[in-house]
């Protein structure tokens, strides 16, 4: 994290590894150690009071076998067995709060890191691995840790202290015993790596074919209508029996391993009860323990059956949850942008442009040699085919990339060693990603400017011309919007963008294409919106419409990566080269031009 | 509850068991008898411990040993015989019925009314279907459920009759109490998961927004609002762990007071010598195994509730009607289309669109709408206002219709897979494919994306822009070279200079085949053969003659 992100922001989102999971693992239990460490107590003490009772139950068989004095009672052993229960459940509760007090804050705390730090990741980072990788790992694999700290963790944690326990008990018992019960282990390793090696890939296959499968069935019921105007009916028909023919060809692979893996579970719970009952006989034989005692030693190992399963089935939940967690810990370990201090600032709201490279791989360049001035409060807009670098000019103008060559100046400092403090109040990007987030349209907004009141956010949807739908939302303001909300038109949607952008207020402003997505109806309406909410403000235009660009001061004809003309749309129209053709061709559609 | 009865839903619950009858069978008795050898293992490990170790009988331990050993080969053969089989019945099942689920909704003629939305329909096709087929396996775990309690019991009350009810009320008592107590629980779980979701959906929902958020510099604000829904999503948690750990550590206590229980009755027997080593080990064995069993009877009849309810909605899907098309034949030459004013407001008079030509159509984006719902041929009350040539589309068998006449969806939809397999959607020739492309202005996105045609397009095409979109649909509609095509503003989300090219190439690829384009963008309309503007009188002519027309100018000027 010392050096400065070069040009080049190569650095993709990878899987932390485990020495760095294990770091970050201490620095969050760090402030909980001492709970954790009463919750370990706890679960000690429970697994304790549960191994005893074989041990009583051995002693009641051999004041069976062998009365004493008194006669025999079973007072005192069912006295023992009742205080020994309470003692389990009393631990056990204990433990259970122990562990949820440390665990759930922590996944909350790495949750809210993990996205923290994903939302403050460079817009390079995030383009190039895509986001879909990134939003797996906040949803997805935050949700499987969580589900793993809150379901398994203490079932696990327990099991396997049982585990650990009985051979310790087994050992106190007659030290054969002990040796007799770890027969069963090589069998039950055996069976774990088998199980995992195979059963692991085949599980996630599984789900994944599953996911895939929904996924299929979602879409094409959704889009029904497309499937039935386009006659793509038997198409999609094959793709559900075919999908539905992978998942059934994966559940029955896993099937097949689960058995195998039970049957040798099952062979590994013979040979442990088989050897110890053996070891009993031998031992009893010789007097060198009681029945009881035997008794006491068989029944432990049977009451193992249970926690060995509960440790096998879920040791591929705890690996796949750490697995999760290093993917989580890699996105925290994406190194930030760094600035060189010194809090350089921006004197106007011009933007300069000085022979500007720009390639996302490096041999494959979108921009090239690109020189530009424009003005402070001027209106420039940007026309070319897609792919002809209009975005990527945008990403540059705003700090979000950074140029290969040469240097964009952002009133008189360049993008590069502004701070992204000052990068958020001087250049904001409205591209067609017309996303409305969830919750209530105040919350949308207030995104952009948090402090914001009522009024502001009011006259700031006045302004792009939103005032007579969002009065007649069902909760006004406070109407549900985005996903699972009230359903918005694509015009009401890029207003919502367009009045975020009024209340951030930058200087200066990019639209990408903002009005791509509204429709032909909504065109007009939403061009007027735009130019009302940057008036004043130094705004480029990637134009889609030559409508929206004759409007504009000055108009740059892209082609190629390389800036072909540049001049006033008069200026343009006038000199017969691209945008003269364009123009031409647009304007026999408008004879009062 | 007023759940609606379908006929259908209770044979679809006979089909998922009778459908494979022996297989049903095999799986059956197989799980009766893993539950059978799991039943007897304590027992039989009571007499090694009774007549083998303490009676210091070599060969009745060995004898007993070889007595265990069958006994967990039958259990361990038998859940795999369990397993297996009845993992393949169910499998099968749903393979079989989800394909039977999916003909019905993706049928030509539609899916006619029926009770779910369309996100409920992909619901009743994927867990409902699921549900439906594992209709065999409920009632296997509820065969080998009771075998294992009847084992239990039998062998409990043949050991001592009041340590046996002592046990079975016993066992009875902590499974109503521990019903009852994880009832309360499940409410309190189900909360605790909506929370839980709710910050997953919360992260999910400001990660796809984060061009959005970047572009306005909102991280921090971001950041700071998931803060808060992650610190509800907690206490949640927190709140539903407490009631977790009550309940858990109860399962533990419960059952240990009843090998208390069971000691205080059968040790005080066995002291008294009614008792031998080995029943009193069998008893509690017992004891521990009889919770398993039942719970399993229990889960069956929720498990039964939860297949009905299922049933009912694949049914009711199932059983729905789609609308009624006639059964005449479509010709598969270009033929002229011609609708009824009426349908565009301006009844009286009738729009022709020639056969062979590229017609471009201007009028009100509602006019626009109505134009290309009337053409889709589905049925409607006003079905007959629409011809191909001499053919109401009302009257056209709805297959070969769509084969003839093809609506392109202005809303485009993008399906998951390459951007090759969706614009080769139903499998056209190669050059076909290239030429849409081409003509669509596709093959600049393929230089674009990683991977070109190969490339993955997400989600509904999620990671492909708008623009980019639109050209891909505007490709798959080429591809299928429909005797006659209608687009409807195949290019408003197209930026201007690719808008040109594309008006370029589309009617040279469309050349000789009747084309019908639904626009008000001037570069299209001037490629376009004749355009009628849907007004009075209904003018048509070449785009250029129109713009004399006064009006005209204002309603294609965008």
């Amino acid at each position: 994290m010392t050096t400065p992100t070069g040009p080049h922001p190569t650095a993709l989102i990878g899987v932390a590894s485990g020495r760095a999971t294990l770091r970050e693992l201490r620095r969050i239990l760090r402030p909980r150690a001492g709970l954790a460490a009463a919750a370990l107590l706890m679960m000690v003490v429970a697994a304790a009071a549960g191994i005893a009772v074989p041990v009583v139950i051995g002693r009641v068989v051999d004041e069976v076998l062998a009365p004493g004095a008194d006669g025999g009672s079973v007072a005192v052993p069912v006295v023992t067995l009742v205080a020994l229960a309470a003692l389990a459940g009393v631990a056990g509760l204990v433990a259970e709060l122990l562990i949820a007090r440390v665990g759930e804050p922590a996944v909350a705390e790495l949750r809210e890191d993990v996205l923290d730090h994903a939302l403050h990741l460079e817009y390079g980072v995030v383009e190039d691995s895509g986001t879909g990788d990134l939003l797996a790992r906040v949803s997805q694999d935050v949700r499987a840790l969580a589900d793993v700290v809150r379901a398994v963790l203490s079932r696990f944690g327990g099991a396997a202290i049982t585990l650990v326990l009985s051979l310790v008990g087994l050992a106190v018992v007659d030290y054969r015993f002990a040796l007799a019960a770890l027969l069963a282990v090589p069998i039950q390793v055996w069976a774990t790596r088998g199980y995992l090696h195979l059963a692991g890939p085949t599980y996630r296959s599984l789900s994944r074919a599953e996911g895939a499968e929904v996924q299929q069935l979602l879409e094409s019921v959704q889009a029904s209508g497309t499937v039935r105007a386009l006659g793509l009916g038997d198409r999609h028909r094959a793709t559900v029996r075919s999908r539905a023919l992978t998942t059934r060809g994966l559940r029955l692979d896993a099937v097949r391993m689960r058995t195998v893996f039970f049957q040798r579970l099952n062979l590994a719970e013979y040979v442990g009860t088989g050897a110890i009952l053996a070891v009993g006989g031998w031992l009893v034989a010789r007097d060198a323990v009681t029945a009881g005692a035997a008794t006491a030693a068989a029944l432990m190992f049977i009451r193992l059956f249970n926690p060995i399963n509960i440790v096998l089935a879920l040791l591929e939940d705890v690996q796949s949850a750490a697995a999760g967690l290093g993917r989580l810990v890699g996105v925290l370990e994406v190194p930030r942008r760094t600035v060189p201090p010194g809090g350089v600032e921006v004197a106007d709201r011009s933007v300069t442009f000085k022979g500007v490279g720009f390639g996302y791989h490096p041999d494959h360049p979108v921009l090239h040699d690109l020189s530009l001035e424009i003005a402070p409060g001027e209106r420039l807009a940007v026309v070319g085919a897609s792919g002809a670098g209009k975005s990527t000019l945008g990403a540059l103008v705003t700090g979000l990339r950074l140029p290969t060559d040469g240097t964009v100046w952002l009133g008189g400092a360049t993008t590069a060693e502004l701070a992204p403090e000052v990068l958020r109040h001087t250049a904001a990007l409205v591209t067609q990603d017309v996303h409305l987030f969830r919750g209530s349209l105040r919350d949308d907004l207030l995104l952009a400017a948090p402090d914001a009141t009522d009024a502001e956010l009011a006259a700031a949807l006045d302004l792009v011309g939103a005032r007579s739908w969002v009065a007649a939302l069902p909760e006004g303001m406070d109407t549900p919007i985005g996903a699972g909300g009230h359903p918005l038109t694509a015009l009401q949607a890029q207003e919502v963008a367009l009045a975020r952008l009024v209340l951030a207020d930058p200087p200066v402003v990019v639209l990408d294409e903002a009005t791509a997505e509204a429709g032909s109806a909504g065109a007009r309406q939403l061009e007027e919106a735009i130019e009302r909410a940057t008036a004043g403000r130094t705004t480029i235009v990637v134009a889609h419409r030559l409508s929206q660009a004759a409007r504009c001061d000055r108009i740059a004809v892209m082609e190629d990566g390389r800036l072909v003309e540049l001049g006033t749309p008069e200026e343009l129209t006038a000199a017969g080269g691209v945008y003269a053709r364009l123009w031409a061709a647009w304007a026999r559609g408008s004879a009062e031009e | 509850m007023s759940e609606p009865t379908f006929p259908e839903a209770r044979g679809l619950l006979r089909d998922a068991v009778t459908a494979q009858p022996w297989r049903v069978t095999l799986a059956t008795v197989c799980a009766i008898g893993h539950q059978t050898g799991e039943a007897l293992v304590p027992v039989v490990v009571g007499l090694a411990l009774d007549r083998g170790v303490s009676a210091r009988d070599d060969r009745a331990l060995v004898l007993w040993l070889v007595v265990l050993a069958a006994t967990f080969a039958l259990l361990s053969f038998s859940y795999l015989c369990f397993d297996r089989t009845a993992t393949r019945v169910v499998a099968d099942a749903e393979v079989t019925l989800r394909g039977r689920v999916a003909a019905h909704l993706l049928d030509v003629r539609g899916v006619g009314p029926h009770e779910a939305g369309s996100g409920g329909l992909a619901e009743v096709a994927s867990s409902d279907v699921r549900a439906v087929a594992e209709t065999s396996g409920v009632l296997q775990m509820f065969a080998a459920g009771l075998a294992g309690m009847i084992v239990a019991v039998v062998a409990l009350l043949r050991i001592h009759l009041v340590v046996g009810a002592v046990v079975v009320v016993g066992v009875l008592l902590v499974a109503a109490l521990l019903h009852r107590a994880s009832a309360i629980l499940e409410r309190r779980i189900v909360a605790d998961r909506r929370a839980g979701a709710e910050a997953a959906d919360a992260a999910s929902d400001l990660l796809t927004g984060l061009r959005v958020l970047k572009g306005l510099s909102a991280e921090d604000a971001a950041s700071r609002r998931f803060r808060l829904v992650s610190g509800r999503a907690l206490v949640a948690s927190l709140r539903s762990a407490r009631a977790n750990a009550g309940f858990e550590s109860l399962a533990a206590l419960a059952p240990a007071l009843l090998v208390a229980a069971t000691v205080a009755v059968a040790g005080a027997l066995a002291l008294d010598g009614q008792l031998s080593l080995g029943a009193l080990v069998a008893a509690l064995g017992l004891a521990q195994f009889l919770a398993g069993p039942l719970q399993m009877v229990a889960y069956t009849f929720a498990e039964l509730a939860t297949v009905r309810a299922a049933a009912a909605r694949v049914a009711g899907v199932l059983q729905s009607t789609p609308p009624a098309y006639g059964d005449a034949d479509v010709p598969s030459d270009p033929q002229p289309v011609e609708v009824d004013g009426a349908v565009l407001g301006l009844a009286g008079q009738t729009l022709r669109l020639r056969a062979g030509a590229a017609t471009g159509v201007v009028g009100t984006p509602e006019q626009l709408e109505r134009l290309a719902a009337a053409l889709t041929g589905e049925p409607r009350p006003d079905g007959d206002l629409a011809r191909l040539g001499d053919l109401p589309l009302s009257a056209a068998e709805p297959a070969a219709l769509r084969a003839a006449l093809v609506v392109a969806p202005h809303d485009v939809r993008l399906f998951t897979g390459t951007l090759a397999a969706n614009v080769d959607g139903a499998g056209r020739d190669p050059e076909l494919v290239a030429a849409a492309l081409d003509a669509a202005a596709v093959t600049d996105v393929v230089g674009v994306l990683p991977g070109g045609l190969d490339a993955e397009v997400g989600e509904g095409g999620h990671l492909l822009s708008g623009g980019q979109r639109q050209r891909v649909g505007l490709a798959r509609a080429l591809a299928l070279r429909a005797p006659t095509l209608v687009l409807h503003e195949p290019t408003s989300a197209v930026d201007s200079v690719t808008e040109a090219l594309v008006a370029e190439r589309l009617t040279g690829l469309r050349a000789g085949l009747t084309t019908i384009v639904l626009t008000t963008s001037p570069v299209l309309l001037d490629a376009c053969d004749e355009v009628v503007w849907l007004t009075d009188g209904m003018p048509a002519d070449t785009h250029h003659a129109l713009l004399d027309r006064a009006g005209y100018a204002t309603a294609v000027l965008r």
